[in-house]
């Protein structure tokens, strides 16, 4: 009792790396919780004596939880409203699932396999194709600005790609429902056409003409 | 798409009614999601089918709140106020819907709408009907005209009648979103078109059939979850619907739902596997607490 | 009185008496009070840090803490021999395979008033950080078990967390049905849950409708959370009660509350597993303070150049 006492105090206290985690109400030992039923069938994720943080919102064992989807939520979100984001989220994959139900049953019988009915599925797809692999930093030499490739983080990456649906479907007729543009987005993009992914591939045709600064890079 | 226990019951009476006799008034209560508007859908489906005349209202409440700038000092009422442009989007309505019948049924009596214009007697109705499309100022008048005509007609015995209205709270609400420059709120009392739809309420006519929902959804400034008639309807609605048939929509049974469930399945709606599975299907169960509205959109994610 | 004669009670008689009626111990080496030692009551202080001539005895004593930086001596030589022992492995020509790791589990770290107990002096946030990180430094070495030995000092064992919970045995109602009952909190809300054993899955909440109470589809499936996680989705009847604070907080409460009644249903190994799914923490997340000079929590006064 006496020890956890003393650590309260210090995390109360203290304000360096090891004893305090900077904004987190949780001392430093905590770990994310794991919701998935499927790692907990071999053996525990844990060590019985680890700390584990209480699962947020949004995040539970069944089957409605993608992390991908929930991110996306979060970037349509505007002035915290979740709600609203998540509404629209759901009217994208309905629309989703319409045309692609539509083309399965207005299809002649042989072509069924090929049409994707989830929308998940199709989400994800889009937001791979749209994932850039390099991009552009501004480097300054010698008074000029230089623009160098550089590899990009996986969240940065995904981030972009999630960023440029967003800002695609947003500029295109504001009379049509967002989510008829976003999901007109997503399948473009699952198709690899469509404005994002020639977004992507322009800025990769951009670092390939910049190849020579390549070697201006020191990170 | 199912049609429910509710539905069927009505359905059933509506055939066996004795057409002698004054319209006899359903209401259509339920909770929110649970499907009165499906079920008024189903049985104005079965009477159209079947060859009757349907005056419709698709959403009483929606009258209260949409179109908000949309009154005019009435023509014919002094103090009351018109709504031009929501009855000539009922009145299009309504001739796309009873074409054949608004041919065939003559005036009774001659009516003037203005200096200019007036309309004899014995014209086909679709007359009255064409100079409320073309005069927006007469349309609500039109209306009230058209549902006097059909009221007496009726006792001819040439057609079947159905009155369907959704929400039906709204007519007998308190205040509506109009108001005035200068801030004054036209309450529900001062609107034309309320009253006329009010006094075809009455049912003082026969061969034919009243069927209402009250809903909480779109009415303004009323509490929400409260779902019974008396609640919604108010005392004076109340007595003004009295003597009624309600018929409670309850939410989904499980055979229902399991039906609803097979039927998304067939139609390659829910596509996830795991929602596919028996302990899937309890889960969304427990999620949409057996809320047909709920399982919709619950359904549109996965 | 006590069969004594009152008339010829002699001296030897009241000293017989008193030895009997009060038989004090007081006079007895043996029955002095057992006090601990000094050193546990005062705390511990240094030893004289230099001689009569006023020189230190040692040669950090002009640091200010020569106890602690002796100590980050020793952990640096630790760490020179240890990095030695790797370069002559190298230079040996032999793979770094098969090494033994030092066993840190259930192991933390001492925190900083340990540490500032071991080496009796004050130590600064930044100082105790040094130190650890330079521990840590060791660790990471190929060859640390060498020194295991002096790093373990450092270490103090943590039990399992779920070690002092005490888990209600289930009771029966009027109806013989099982039930437990669980509160909780979070944020500004408070929830307590009483589970039916036998039931089919029903949710009252404060006597509403379970659809009613939580519009929103991210709440309903936080409440059922632990029974999907558990598989027991039909198996219980749930009244809850809740107040205070808005659909988030009473959701978060309700959750909690509904996981700790579930323990008394399930078997230990389960309770583990919850834990770890996060559903056995108390969320400690609250509204951030208002801080003066800003306008709330984080956002600022507008800027003004001039």
């Amino acid at each position: 009792m006496s020890t956890s006492l003393l650590k309260c105090m210090v995390v109360f206290w203290c304000i360096s790396r090891v004893t305090q985690v900077r904004h987190s109400r949780y001392p430093p030992t905590f770990v994310e919780p794991v919701v998935k039923k499927e790692s907990f069938e071999t053996e525990l994720p844990f060590d019985v004596s680890t700390p584990v943080k209480a699962a947020p919102l949004w995040r539970t064992s069944s089957f409605t939880y993608d992390p991908l989807i929930l991110k996306f939520i979060n970037i349509i979100q505007k002035k915290g409203e979740k709600d609203l984001a998540s509404y629209l989220m759901r009217k994208t994959f309905e629309q989703i699932k319409l045309r692609q139900v539509e083309k399965v049953n207005t299809a002649p019988p042989g072509d069924l396999p090929e049409i994707e009915l989830n929308p998940k599925k199709i989400f994800h797809e889009a937001i791979e194709n749209s994932k850039p692999l390099l991009g552009l930093q501004n480097v300054e030499r010698g008074g000029r600005t230089y623009q160098v490739p550089t590899p990009l983080k996986e969240s940065r990456r995904r981030f972009l790609a999630m960023k440029w649906l967003i800002e695609a479907a947003n500029n295109k007729e504001p009379v049509i429902p967002f989510y008829q543009k976003l999901a007109d987005e997503l399948m473009d993009a699952y198709q690899n056409t469509g404005a994002v992914v020639k977004r992507k591939n322009d800025l990769h045709k951009q670092c390939e003409a910049n190849r020579a600064y390549a070697h201006f890079r020191w990170w | 798409m199912m049609v429910r226990r509710p539905a069927l019951e009505v359905i059933d009476y509506i055939r066996q009614t004795n057409f002698d006799q004054l319209a006899i008034k359903y209401v259509i209560y339920g909770r929110k999601g649970s499907g009165k508007t499906m079920t008024l859908n189903h049985i104005i489906h079965h009477c159209q089918a079947a060859g009757w005349l349907i005056v419709h209202i698709p959403t009483a409440n929606g009258l209260n709140l949409k179109n908000k700038y949309d009154f005019i000092d009435s023509v014919s009422h002094e103090g009351m106020y018109d709504q031009p442009t929501s009855s000539t989007d009922w009145l299009k309505q309504f001739k796309l819907r009873n074409e054949r019948f608004l041919k065939e049924l003559k005036t009774t009596e001659k009516y003037v709408w203005n200096k200019r214009e007036s309309t004899e007697k014995d014209q086909p109705l679709l007359s009255v009907l064409e100079q409320g499309l073309t005069r927006p100022k007469n349309a609500t008048d039109v209306i009230g005209v058209l549902l006097k005509e059909l009221q007496l007609q009726s006792y001819n015995k040439q057609f079947k009648m159905l009155y369907a209205i959704k929400a039906v709270n709204g007519l007998f609400a308190e205040e509506t979103a109009f108001r005035k420059h200068g801030g004054y709120i036209i309450p529900v009392r001062e609107l034309t078109l309320h009253m006329h739809f009010r006094n075809f309420l009455e049912g003082d006519w026969i061969n034919g059939s009243i069927v209402t929902t009250v809903d909480y959804n779109l009415s303004y400034r009323q509490p929400k979850f409260y779902y019974t008639p008396f609640y919604l309807l108010g005392k004076k609605g109340f007595d003004h619907m009295d003597p009624f048939i309600p018929v409670f929509v309850d939410e989904y049974s499980d055979k229902e739902f399991e039906s609803q469930i097979a039927y998304y399945q067939s139609k390659h709606w829910i596509q996830d596997e795991e929602a596919n599975t028996e302990a899937g299907k309890l889960y969304l169960k427990k999620l949409s607490d057996m809320n047909p509205a709920e399982l919709d959109k619950l359904v549109s994610w996965i | 009185m006590m069969g004594e004669d009152a008339e010829n009670f002699s001296q030897e008689d009241i000293d017989r008496s008193i030895s009997y009626l009060l038989p004090s111990g007081l006079f007895e080496k043996k029955a002095r009070p057992m006090l601990r030692p000094p050193k546990d009551y005062y705390p511990p202080q240094k030893a004289a840090q230099f001689d009569n001539d006023g020189r230190p005895f040692s040669f950090l004593f002009y640091t200010g803490k020569p106890n602690y930086y002796n100590l980050m001596h020793e952990a640096a030589d630790w760490l020179n021999k240890v990095i030695q022992q790797e370069d002559a492995l190298i230079q040996r020509g032999e793979s770094l395979d098969g090494i033994p790791q030092v066993n840190l589990a259930r192991s933390e770290w001492i925190g900083k008033l340990a540490l500032e107990k071991i080496v009796i002096e004050k130590l600064k946030d930044n100082e105790y950080e040094r130190f650890i990180n330079l521990l840590e430094r060791i660790l990471k070495q190929p060859f640390a078990i060498e020194a295991q030995e002096f790093i373990m000092k450092f270490r103090q064992k943590i039990e399992a967390v779920l070690s002092k919970e005490v888990i209600e045995p289930l009771q029966k109602d009027e109806n013989g049905r099982f039930y437990s009952r669980g509160s909780a909190r979070r944020k500004s809300s408070n929830a307590s849950v009483i589970l039916t054993d036998g039931g089919s899955g029903k949710i009252t909440i404060n006597g509403e409708e379970f659809l009613r109470t939580f519009y929103q589809l991210c709440h309903r499936e936080d409440i059922l959370f632990p029974l999907h996680f558990a598989n027991m989705l039909d198996r219980f009847d749930i009244e809850c009660t809740t107040e205070g604070g808005g659909p988030s907080g009473q959701s978060g409460a309700i959750r909690l509350a509904i996981s700790k009644a579930l323990r008394s249903f399930v078997d230990e190994e389960f309770v583990e597993k919850m834990r770890q799914a996060g559903l056995l923490t108390k969320d400690p997340r609250i509204k951030e303070r208002k801080k003066p000079g800003q306008k709330r929590a984080r956002k600022k006064f507008t800027w003004k150049k001039r």
